[in-house]
């Protein structure tokens, strides 16, 4: 019997970005996992949450667990370290039920950034060469400084033979932040235009990798707007691309 | 006072504001890089010894001043906490008034900032001196400082050339070292006739009652040994244990204020005969009281996170509107702005304490609520901070206990009902259904920079659901 994963598709990913989801399922069965998508998923609660409420938070933390607690799998992947550090890392300040918070202890461990599962279980994925190209990896804030993975997404994009994969060890925030894109759209956009100039600038990259949808969302989206035409990949729907 | 909008929006169409801030912000945080790279390859570990180290600090803070304070009076200088501004300025006026025809040169102090200190002693006629090359920039300029320890980091060499043109009367140049050789000629003419000096401190050393002040200029060791009375201002803080506990922090501070290794001058002043050492309280103790929020005490002051700010790097100090800019100037920001509007109530202890359970925070403090808005919590803050005060996360309590506007908060609590499948199918629903002029319209203000923000044709549950019949 193969172990079984879950998959726990963020709602930017579900609504905006849905290839993505199925990308990722592509690849974890490839992993050699057999896939399962609960149902009734909506939103891990972070606008919520990064807003300042909390109180209001739980109604999501509460589903999240009883899902995904119910669906009693091996491991739970997802594409955006931002969802899964909420989850992981986030979730236990807020006031949970007494079960809730049992739920949150088996289901925290088992989550995991799809970055995380490849490192760990995707070793057995082989990729075709990917051409004589140069990729800046945009490493997004929650997946490298809350979640601490570093070096994984980098590993398996170098694991695409003929890439040049460059990316900063300070990285600079896409200026995305959930709401405060939208609380303080000019300035989270000037953001955005000081990370793709300094990196078209210091890299000059054939390809952006990102990720997470939700900086994705932004500095693709920024990029458009302003005419830079470099294209922009969510790192799932890259490595799919290149099996 | 500009409001928060403007004050943001101004900052933003200011490019010469963003390149110099940009130029120096980088500069120095490569320099740090470098030198944690090649010294330092237990900077985790550093850290954690650190913030140790500072915990106790804020502990032990009652014991280890009263520790200080006999240190101090043993040798006869005079020591003194001061329970808020308006006690802080006075008791200085008094120290200084026998030397008032002469010039008081100062050194630079962000708690003489916060209390207005100079200005305040310049309305009762007192004639004083900024002597870091900064502080005299920004003096000169007649403006607040930007920056937690490089003052004038938001002007070009060009800007400082046309503003010392102006003041001192000197042929424009921007050549930084004739500026600073400018500077000093003029402040070598305040040092020489000056009979007393206003200090900061960097560190309080409690089990020898020393001052400790780091800088690069010099300027600090003329200011604290030529004129006959010393006065030194700073916060309750600012306590260390030991000479021992302090190596770490002077390895650590220098590196992360500039990247340098080691700053150029470092003194060690066992405060005695002619030293006042005075200690600021006000809303500094009813945080040490806070255990929720006691953890911005930590800080060691060394602008890093103001460096690394993703914000503060496109907008600069000015746009914060408090005395502390940057990531630790917004967590420090709700209770520093109560404690001025306490001062002007009368003070009441039972106030205080009641403060205390409501997090410190006032239902009014309407700019520090708004400086809760500048950070996207990218965490780069809590990452750089030597001492590890977990600056985002604090962003993160303080937005939840800070009140919130009326329709805001509707929203949110409406918006809960997306918690579940049914509504949140129908909402996408009615926005997959709404035609793509009016979504974009709705979009507006965000999709100007970022294009149209549309859902794809099928969510993902629909699409797995086909792949999986």
């Amino acid at each position: 019997m193969p172990p079984k994963a879950a998959l726990f598709i963020p709602c930017l990913t579900a609504e905006l970005e849905p290839e993505t989801g199925l990308h990722m399922a592509d690849l974890v069965e490839r992993a050699g996992f057999e896939v399962h998508v609960p149902e009734g998923q909506t939103c891990c609660g972070q606008p919520w949450f990064n807003t300042g409420y909390r109180k209001e938070t739980l109604a999501f933390a509460s589903r999240f667990l009883e899902i995904f607690d119910a669906a009693a799998c091996d491991c739970i992947v997802s594409p955006s370290g931002s969802c899964v550090s909420m989850v992981r890392k986030h979730y236990k300040e807020l006031d949970l039920a007494p079960a809730n918070r049992q739920r949150l202890e088996r289901v925290g461990p088992r989550l995991l950034e799809f970055t995380e599962f490849m490192a760990l279980h995707g070793s057995g994925l082989r990729f075709k060469p990917g051409g004589p190209r140069k990729v800046y990896y945009h490493p997004s804030c929650h997946l490298t400084r809350e979640l601490g993975v570093k070096a994984a997404p980098l590993d398996l994009l170098n694991r695409i033979e003929g890439l040049t994969v460059t990316t900063d060890t300070e990285p600079l925030c896409c200026g995305f932040g959930g709401t405060f894109s939208v609380k303080m759209p000019e300035l989270s956009a000037a953001m955005t235009a000081r990370k793709v100039e300094q990196v078209q600038s210091e890299h000059n990259p054939d390809l952006w990798v990102i990720p997470d949808a939700s900086c994705l969302l932004q500095i693709h989206g920024w990029m458009r707007a302003h005419g830079v035409a470099t294209p922009v990949f969510h790192l799932v729907d890259f490595l799919h691309a290149n099996l | 006072m500009p409001t928060f909008k403007d004050a943001i929006g101004g900052a933003l169409k200011d490019e010469v504001l963003r390149r110099n801030l940009i130029k120096a912000t980088s500069h120095s945080l490569r320099l740090r890089r470098e030198v944690i790279e090649a010294r330092y390859p237990h900077w985790e570990a550093m850290r954690e010894k650190a913030g140790a180290i500072r915990k106790r600090s804020l502990d032990e803070n009652a014991a280890l001043w009263e520790q200080a304070r006999q240190a101090i009076e043993a040798r006869g200088g005079s020591f003194a906490i001061v329970p808020d501004r308006a006690d802080v300025i006075n008791r200085v006026r008094k120290e200084l008034a026998p030397f008032k025809g002469a010039p008081v040169v100062k050194s630079k102090s962000m708690v003489t900032e916060e209390l207005g200190l100079r200005e305040e002693l310049e309305r009762d006629g007192f004639e004083i001196y900024e002597t870091d090359l900064g502080e005299l920039i920004v003096q000169f300029e007649e403006r607040p400082p930007s920056h937690i320890t490089a003052p004038a980091i938001h002007l070009s060499r060009e800007q400082i050339g046309r503003i010392f043109e102006k003041k001192l009367n000197v042929p424009y140049t921007s050549d930084p070292v004739a500026l600073t050789a400018m500077a000093r000629r003029f402040l070598r003419e305040k040092f020489l006739v000056a009979r007393a000096g206003i200090t900061g401190a960097n560190f309080i050393v409690a089990e020898s009652g020393t001052l400790v002040l780091l800088e690069n200029e010099g300027n600090i060791r003329l200011t604290t040994a030529l004129p006959e009375r010393i006065v030194a201002v700073t916060g309750l803080e600012k306590i260390v244990p030991t000479m021992d506990d302090l190596k770490i922090l002077l390895r650590m501070l220098p590196v992360s204020a500039t990247g340098q290794f080691q700053n150029c001058y470092t003194s060690f002043i066992p405060l005695g005969k002619g030293h006042i050492l005075l200690a600021l309280d006000g809303w500094r103790s009813r945080l040490l009281r806070n255990a929720k929020y006691r953890e911005i005490l930590m800080c060691i002051r060394c602008g890093a996170c103001l460096n690394i700010c993703p914000v503060y790097g496109l907008v600069g100090g000015h746009a914060y509107r408090s005395v502390y800019p940057g990531p630790i100037g917004v967590i420090t920001g709700p209770f520093l702005h109560e404690s001025k509007k306490e001062e002007l109530r009368s003070k009441k202890a039972e106030e205080a304490n009641k403060d205390t359970e409501n997090h410190g925070m006032s239902s009014d403090s309407k700019l520090a609520s708004e400086n809760l808005k500048l950070s996207s919590l990218c965490g780069a803050c809590t990452d750089i901070c030597p001492v590890g005060v977990p600056i985002h996360s604090t962003i993160l309590k303080l937005r939840a206990d800070a009140p919130k506007p009326f329709w805001e908060h509707r929203a949110f609590s409406a918006g809960r009902a997306m918690s579940r499948p049914s509504i949140w199918r129908i909402f996408l629903g009615l926005i997959r259904m709404m035609p793509s002029g009016l979504l974009r319209m709705a979009a507006r203000p965000w999709a100007r920079q970022r294009g149209p923000l549309a859902p794809a044709r099928r969510s993902f549950g629909d699409l797995w659901k086909k792949k999986r019949s």
